[in-house]
């Protein structure tokens, strides 16, 4: 590798200097009028709009609604996906071979082709897309499983074979350590890929998740720069998706730090680091955060959805009749000036729908 | 009776996939599953023949127009992009390698109504998906692939004064291409993978059209249909690759199997 030669150090700001040239330029190019700031807004605009949909739209929500579908799905997948790897690796390999043909098939079935199918058979909730999500990550998982399996060295399945261990303990103590890297390494295959697929599924169906605010926001027009909203949801999507694959990166270095390092697409080998003790605490950290995501990520996700699955747009339109109410729109002067002084969707900017429970219009008048 | 064997042998992998189709067939006939959520495979053969030869191979065509303009274009982008970068400037590869793993992250379709906003609605926008989700792999399986070449081979050339050309064309081409090849792989998939959720997006015309619009329709045979037939093109482009590949790198021993099997 060519980049060996240059100094660590200078590498770091070389790196570092490439993200600062592209945040300048994308607040200098808009604003000098060299691109349209109307398709391409100015990063400020870009953070500004972040800002406002954390306060108004519940990007945090969001965030944590795809976050989980993401961690739930491939932790779906992985609990199929390697002990029938497994199965199929070691004790079955003639019918992994015979299962070849049909798995390539199955893996080729896109999640988008059978979106209704699975719709029809689980339901239009959360379970549905965790099918999907599990789906589309199983397929490239089950395939690095059994490669990793199969590439174990044979001596050590031997040697404890020959001491005469259970089946059980040699799935836990020689296959899966085995296998453990192909099998990371096929996680963060598939999450690169899941990311993509879930944000696609949330914008063609969905009522949770940063690919439905992507959706939403395409559709209405914010004041200054028209295509704010998007840039902003898209820098949190591309965000995600670098933090993800950067920290199972990591994970990769502390854990298999006898491994020399692979990755999925870009095989140049990394620098070797002084990786000379198991780092465990980073593992751990991760691991119960997964944790927390998948128990909190959930209901929030659920309540998430039920706010967004009223009528869209009900935070722009005149507020729903409560009982208390409709004797007040009777006088229109009054309301009218009352729905002025209203810090809701209107100020913002934003004609969209803000999320009703959180809307003054309903919660000022008893 | 050798022929039978011969015949067993062939089919053997095969067999599964057989009864799988023969369950599907029966599964719903004896009222196992609803035969509404899943018709009998006979049904979908059925509507695929009311559909038309014809058609099928119209969308299949379109659909495989879009993928092969896109997947064309990147190739003819990320190819000597990566040559550029990995060969000549490797500096000015680690100074972009934050920025290009940050681009790559971008999930294609974020792009789509980006695009729809800046050109409008059309082919485009499908066109930009699969030409951004097949950029990325190729770019970077193309500067791995280079930096990964044997630096003792170019040594050699160039010790027996071979000029920058030939041992581009000679040495790092040549020792670069298996993972080239692999690169253009993972690309042409993924963007065929891309493809159906762009089509369904924005199209009124192609195979993802025609699932999305026998999902807002209700005719679940044309969704099996759809799904058969995305499937069905998608493993003959794989098969395709795969013939490819071992007719260009016939001189690479002993390919592993790891590689092989990829979905």
């Amino acid at each position: 590798m060519a980049t060996r030669n240059i100094p660590v150090l200078l590498l770091v700001c070389l790196r570092l200097s490439g993200i600062a040239l592209l945040c300048i330029l994308w607040e200098v190019l808009p604003r000098s009028g060299l691109v349209n700031p109307t398709f391409f807004p100015p990063l400020s605009a870009v953070l500004q709009e972040i800002a406002a949909l954390l306060r108004d739209q519940h990007l945090l929500g969001h965030t944590i609604a795809t976050l989980w579908r993401v961690v739930a799905g491939i932790v779906l997948a992985a609990l199929l996906a390697v002990p029938a790897g497994a199965i199929l690796g070691y004790w079955l390999p003639g019918l992994a071979a015979g299962l070849n043909p049909l798995f390539r098939i199955l893996a080729q079935v896109n999640p988008f082709s059978l979106m209704t199918v699975f719709l029809l058979f689980f339901g239009i909730g959360e379970k549905a897309k965790l099918i999907i999500a599990a789906w589309v990550a199983f397929w490239p998982l089950l395939h690095h499983v059994i490669g990793g399996v199969q590439n174990i060295d044979a001596d050590l399945l031997k040697a404890a074979r020959s001491m005469g261990t259970s089946p059980s303990r040699l799935f836990l103590q020689i296959i899966l350590p085995g296998a453990a890297p192909a099998i990371l390494l096929g996680v963060r295959t598939s999450i690169i890929l899941l990311l993509a697929i879930l944000v696609a599924g949330e914008m063609l169906g969905g009522l949770a998740g940063l690919g439905w605010l992507l959706h939403w926001s395409s559709n209405y027009y914010s004041s200054p720069y028209a295509t704010t909203p998007i840039f902003a949801v898209g820098l949190c999507i591309s965000l995600i998706g670098v933090a993800l694959s950067a920290v199972l990166r990591k994970l990769e270095r502390d854990l298999f730090f006898w491994k020399p390092l692979e990755s999925a697409w870009s095989a140049a080998p990394a620098p070797r680091l002084q990786r000379s003790r198991p780092n465990r605490i980073f593992a751990v950290t991760v691991l119960s955060a997964m944790l927390l995501l998948l128990v909190a990520g959930g209901a929030s996700t659920n309540r998430l959805s039920k706010t967004n699955g009223s009528f869209s747009g009900e935070g722009d339109v005149p507020p729903p009749s409560t009982s208390g109410h409709s004797s007040h729109n009777e006088h229109s002067g009054h309301n009218m000036s009352h729905e002025h002084s209203l810090p809701a969707a209107g100020q913002s900017g934003h004609s969209g729908h803000t999320v009703p429970s959180a809307s003054p219009v309903q919660s000022g008048h008893p | 009776m050798k022929w039978i064997i011969s015949v067993h042998r062939k089919l053997l992998s095969f067999y599964l996939f057989f009864l799988v189709l023969i369950v599907w067939e029966l599964a719903p006939r004896m009222g196992l599953v609803s035969n509404v959520f899943v018709p009998p495979f006979s049904r979908i053969v059925v509507t695929g023949i009311e559909l038309g030869l014809t058609n099928i191979f119209l969308y299949i065509s379109i659909s495989l127009k879009r993928v092969f303009v896109g997947f064309i274009l990147a190739t003819v982008l990320a190819l000597p992009l990566g040559f550029i970068l990995a060969g000549a400037m490797p500096k000015l590869a680690a100074f972009l390698h934050p920025l290009t793993k940050f681009l790559s992250s971008i999930p294609p379709f974020i792009l789509f109504p980006i695009f729809v906003i800046i050109v409008g609605i059309g082919e485009g926008g499908i066109y930009t998906v699969i030409f951004w989700s097949s950029f990325w792999p190729i770019l970077f399986t193309t500067i791995a692939g280079i930096q990964n070449v044997d630096p003792l081979l170019i040594r050699a050339a160039k010790s027996m004064n071979a000029g920058k050309l030939v041992i581009f064309t000679k040495v790092i081409l040549p020792g670069a291409s298996p993972t080239l090849i692999t690169g253009l792989r993972t690309g042409l998939t993924m963007s065929f993978f891309m493809l159906i959720g762009s089509e369904s997006m924005g199209a009124d015309s192609g195979m993802g059209w025609m699932i999305h619009n026998a999902q807002s329709m209700g005719f679940v045979e044309r969704i099996y249909l759809g799904a058969i037939m995305v499937a069905g093109v998608g493993l003959a482009l794989n098969y395709v690759l795969e013939y490819l590949e071992s007719a260009v790198l016939q001189w690479r021993q002993a390919p592993d199997s790891s590689n092989k099997a990829a979905a």
